[in-house]
């Protein structure tokens, strides 16, 4: 199973280095493509178009950072920034548009009461990518755990 | 995915996305450009925020855009070739975030700012036999108790300034404690007479640690001016690498001096009290007595001898170089380099005093006691090869003093701007330079030999010690916060105590030199005074009062284009005058009246709405007219600007500019400085 583009979506989250890390030995091993996707997610009552000066300004620091962890590992690697209603289908879009054959992302472990929880962007992508997908889900205790919905 | 915040408003319309469906992209000005893309289901779009993929400058957030370490490589051959020299001398450039990396540990400060006060237990105890022998065999056993005294003072001045970095954990030192406390005349004053001093350990301590090493090879001697500058460049070299840097290379000589010396005095005091070696009745002094004992002998012995206070002031002027947290470190680090300075020093006087020792010419005293206690075998050449280290790297304490009291009083408006500015390594590497630059005259002047300037030493430091004990003094009468009546008991005994130091030091050498310390400290304050005085001028010329009232109008402005004939240059000027004035003047400057015919013939049909002004020059000159014509024009609207926009055109190679006679150039020196004067080049680039 050879790989030509490879996405990873990144949010910030301590799983993004684990997925980036997983992403760098395919591309090594296949000398892929690997570009870093972040999404701001702009409210309805906002233009499409419109910025915010924080939001940029941590989307920039996460590119930056996320960048530089696969710089690390020493692949070549390609960032991109979004902007888009809901996150899922902006991830699915690119990923259709750019000719992706592969999206890696990282899952924190979060249940609500009765069952375990994978985030409306997660379903998304899940149920919509053309391409594989592929997991990294966090260990059920520690650090990258995340509280389930609604919970601080 | 992140959620938005309020934001603020697109720059484009609001309801409607910035750019049209099929991608055209308009670069705005932080070089992003907003791209819509249609979704695969139906309502579906998302913005790509095209970000510059320029290497050079990063996006960090809307109309925030950071310079990356690229920026600043060169493109042509010759520049990579100097940058990568550059490299090599000094090491790669270093973000300002890397400072607080660039800070220093506790043993690695002791290393950096403690070779001055550490070194001067080399010579400090020869300095007070000197005086004495004068008087004979019966005043040597005075240098012990001098040496406790001297001790003692430095066990003040210690505790003093261990104060003064918890007081003032900005650093600063003496200058800073006396500006604020006792007026900014006194605190210049303190900071000059540091400055001094930093100058004359450099120029001092290099020319001792080459003496050394004529003193071994005498055959070196003629070349010991080239000996002594080599050394300066050396340690500025390593000083502009950076402090942490310079820290890891000045470590192994400072410890290998400290670990050394400590083994010779404990081993010659277990000597001493064990036996093993029989001691000598009496000193051997070869010489007639010239002076009687007498207290001025004592004073003047004592004088000499504070030569070991020297540097003391460096960790309360550096905290800031301290790793967090900076005052605690500084003055554990302070104590250390007190401790060590009063034993080594108390210890090489005691096993002199043990041994007898006496001055010699050709070797010095703690060579004779390192000789006495270990005989001449390899640990006798390493110590000697250790003191001769740490008599050059002395020189280092004032390679972190300097620059960073010049920071100092330049942040304060003192001292020109340029000393603010951190070099490629984070150090303050204009303050390096200058020292360097100060010390090698010195070195020049005096031939490397600098016994003239050994009276000047001591001087400074002890009108900045009394200036910062004092102002600490009046610092704790201020706040008089818990314990203020203890810390004002340690604090003024210190400035008492220095004050009689410095009247008896000043006294004992003034003819001898002191006088030159004396007559160039008031000189540097009028300077310093000086400089500050046209800053506050400045800044009160260009000071907005109320920003929010204070309106300024549009400006007039009369644009002139000189040009030499119609051709492509002068057009693309022409053009560019039209974008800024709706009419400017054309103005030519006559040499030849047929070709001004030709031109005006030409004019019409190519250059139809822009006014053409000829001038006639009988006498041939050039910016002579053009400037006459520019004055005419102002005499008539004082208020109004005149902007002479000059075509340029510049040759494809650079050996081609020597075949043109750069008039542009001399015009754009003529215009410099004019008031109410704009001077924009529009070059033109030849490409063959």
């Amino acid at each position: 199973m050879k790989f030509i583009s490879i996405l990873v979506p990144v949010s910030g989250s301590p799983l993004d280095e684990e997925a980036i890390q997983l992403a760098c030995q395919i591309v090594r091993r296949d000398k892929a493509k690997l570009l870093l996707l972040h999404v701001i997610e702009i409210q309805r009552a906002l233009p499409l178009n419109s910025e915010s000066m924080t939001a940029s300004e941590r989307a920039e620091k996460i590119l930056e950072q996320t960048e530089q962890m696969a710089t690390k590992c020493g692949v070549a690697v390609e960032t991109d920034l979004l902007q888009a209603r809901l996150a899922g289908p902006a991830l699915v879009d690119a990923a259709i548009e750019r000719k992706i054959d592969l999206i890696v992302m990282g899952l924190p472990y979060r249940r609500k009461p009765d069952q375990f929880y994978l985030g409306a962007t997660t379903m998304y992508v899940l149920s919509h990518a053309p391409c594989r997908v592929w997991f990294c889900r966090a260990s059920a205790s520690g650090a990258e755990s995340a509280p389930p919905p609604g919970k601080k | 995915m992140s959620e938005s915040d309020p934001s603020r408003p697109s720059t484009e319309s609001n309801n409607q996305p910035a750019e049209r469906a099929n991608g055209d992209k308009n670069l705005r000005s932080d070089l992003t450009s907003l791209e819509v893309h249609q979704g695969t289901h139906r309502g579906d779009q998302y913005v790509r925020v095209v970000r510059s993929d320029s290497r050079l400058l990063k996006r960090v957030a809307p109309g925030h855009l950071r310079a990356t370490a690229a920026v600043s490589l060169p493109t042509s051959g010759l520049g990579k070739v100097f940058a990568r020299f550059k490299e090599i001398l000094v090491g790669r450039t270093l973000p300002s975030d890397a400072e607080k990396s660039e800070r220093l540990s506790k043993l690695k400060a002791l290393a950096v700012f403690s070779s001055d006060a550490i070194s001067s237990s080399a010579y400090a105890t020869e300095e007070i036999l000197i005086v004495l022998v004068a008087a004979g065999s019966t005043a040597i056993p005075y240098a012990l108790p001098i040496a406790f005294a001297i001790a003692f003072l430095l066990a003040m001045v210690s505790f003093s300034y261990r104060q003064t970095v918890y007081a003032y954990p900005h650093g600063g030192g003496s200058y800073t404690v006396s500006r604020e406390n006792l007026g900014t005349q006194l605190g210049l004053i303190a900071a000059a007479a540091l400055l001094i001093d930093y100058v004359l350990t450099v120029a001092v301590s290099i020319a001792a640690g080459t003496a050394a090493i004529t003193s071994a090879l005498p055959a070196l001697y003629q070349y010991r001016v080239e000996i002594s500058l080599a050394f300066i460049v050396l340690i500025t070299l390593i000083n502009l690498r950076g402090v942490t840097e310079s820290a890891t290379i000045f470590a192994f000589p400072t410890y290998l001096f400290i670990f050394s010396l400590l083994g010779v005095i404990v081993f010659g005091v277990m000597r001493v009290f064990l036996g093993g070696m029989p001691l000598p009745a009496a000193p051997i002094i070869h010489s007639v007595p010239t002076e009687s004992l007498s207290l001025l002998l004592i004073l003047h012995a004592f004088a000499a001898g504070s030569v070991a206070m020297s540097g003391t002031e460096a960790i309360a002027n550096g905290v800031p170089a301290f790793k967090p947290s900076e005052s605690k470190n500084a003055a554990i680090t302070l104590i250390w380099m007190s401790s060590i300075l009063g034993f080594f020093f108390v210890g090489v006087t005691w096993l002199a005093n043990q041994y007898a020792i006496v001055p010699r010419e050709t070797e010095t005293i703690i060579s004779q006691v390192a000789r006495a206690v270990m005989g001449e075998g390899a640990l006798y050449g390493i110590f000697q090869a250790a003191t001769m280290m740490i008599l050059v790297l002395a020189a280092n304490t004032s390679f972190s003093g300097f620059p960073r009291l010049a920071w100092v009083l330049a942040r304060d408006g003192f001292m020109p701007h340029q000393f603010v500015f951190r070099g490629v390594r984070l150090a303050f590497s204009n303050g390096i330079i200058y020292l360097s630059a100060l010390a090698c005259i010195l070195i020049i002047l005096f031939q490397g030999s600098t016994h003239l300037l050994i009276p000047l030493y001591a001087v400074g430091v002890f009108i900045s010690f009394t200036l910062s004990q004092a102002g600490m003094v009046r610092h704790w009468w201020k706040l008089r916060e818990p314990g203020w009546r203890k810390s004002i008991a340690i604090n003024g005994a210190g400035a008492i105590l220095t004050g009689l130091v410095l009247i008896v030091v000043g006294s004992v050498k003034f003819l001898l030199g002191a006088w030159i310390v004396f007559l160039l400290i008031p000189i540097i304050v009028f300077a310093f005074n000086l400089i500050h005085r046209h800053y506050a001028m400045v800044a009160s010329q260009l000071k907005i009062q109320n920003l929010a009232t204070e309106k300024f109008d549009a400006l007039r402005q009369i644009v002139v284009v000189p040009i030499a004939g119609i051709n492509r240059a002068s057009m693309r000027a022409l053009a560019f005058a039209r974008s800024i004035s709706p009419k400017p003047l054309a103005l030519h400057v006559i040499f030849d009246l047929s070709e001004a015919e030709e031109l005006k013939k030409n004019w019409e049909a190519c250059c139809n709405g822009a006014e053409l002004i000829l001038l006639e020059s009988p006498y041939r000159s050039f910016s002579e007219p053009l400037l006459a014509y520019i004055d005419a024009i102002r005499r008539h609207d004082p208020d109004a600007y005149v902007t002479i926009v000059i075509p340029e055109y510049l040759p494809a190679h650079w050996w081609q500019h020597i075949l043109h006679n750069q008039t542009a150039l001399r015009l754009k020196g003529a215009l410099l400085f004019r008031k109410n004067t704009v001077v924009i080049d529009v070059p033109y680039h030849l490409e063959k």
